[in-house]
């Protein structure tokens, strides 16, 4: 690994377009500003370990899961609109009502 | 006379062939690529959204890879009504979305050990999807207030 010293006010240019600002120093604590193209994205480590961690386990999914998932959504009506979840909900919604009697 | 003609071609050539057994107008299959693949997933970014209930509430999100990973994802919008994070403008930008309100966003579900009593969504990180150009991220918000797993069950 690279290892530089810089101070505050200083940059770290990373290839053509991407720069690394030392903000500030304060403590143990640095803050760091990026200026990067936008499809270059950036996170604090653990937080996309969490994402990939989370996304890993979201893949071990199974279509058993299926109608168990589908009974908990608010209203078996309601994609994208939204349902008040007050009990004649279906009388709101007759077209759909119909299709869950079918 | 007929170039701008091409701009809706890519939409009609998504219609379902299949019959599907509503009467409703059906979510259909989108093709997606992803401007970023999922993290954890770093060699794919070519999916497909597929309805998998007729109420259009989950969704599969696939890998066209043969050995590519697959996700259930629920509707944002249908499952959790209040949900509006702030999106960051740069994954709009990307996007081709010039507001927030033209995203479809999708929350990708787990199911620990498949039991679906402990299922959750994570919504801070949810699908943000451009419908008109199957343009797709799965963006990581910042703000602190959305959780990634937040239950499913009611």
């Amino acid at each position: 690994m690279l290892t530089l010293t810089r101070s505050v006010g200083e940059t770290i240019r990373i290839g053509d377009d991407i720069e690394v600002h030392v903000v500030e120093v304060r403590g143990g604590t640095v803050r760091l500003g990026f200026k990067a193209p936008r499809e270059v994205t950036i996170h604090r480590e653990e937080v996309y370990r969490q994402i990939a961690e989370a996304n890993l386990l979201a893949a071990q999914v199974t279509a058993d899961s299926l109608g168990a998932l589908a009974a908990f959504a608010p209203s078996p009506t309601a994609a994208g609109a939204i349902a008040p979840e007050g009990v004649d909900a279906s009388a709101t919604t007759p077209a759909a009502a119909e299709d869950a009697s079918a | 006379m007929t170039p701008t003609s091409v701009a809706t071609r890519p939409a009609r050539a998504q219609a379902p062939a299949a019959p599907v057994p509503v009467p409703a107008p059906a979510p259909a299959v989108q093709a997606l690529s992803l401007t970023e693949p999922m993290p954890g997933f770093p060699r794919h970014r070519d999916y497909v959204l597929v309805p998998a209930d007729p109420a259009g509430v989950l969704f599969w999100l696939q890998s066209v890879a043969k050995e590519g990973p697959r996700f259930l994802a629920v509707s944002a919008a249908a499952y959790f009504p209040d949900y509006a994070p702030a999106l960051p403008g740069s994954a709009l930008v990307e996007l081709g979305l010039p507001e927030a309100a033209g995203a479809q966003l999708f929350c990708v579900v787990t199911v620990p050990d498949g039991d679906v009593a402990s299922a959750t969504a994570n919504l801070r990180a949810p699908l943000v999807v451009n419908s008109d150009t199957h343009r797709a991220c799965q963006v990581v918000l910042t703000d602190g207030l959305h959780p990634i797993r937040r239950p499913v069950r009611r």
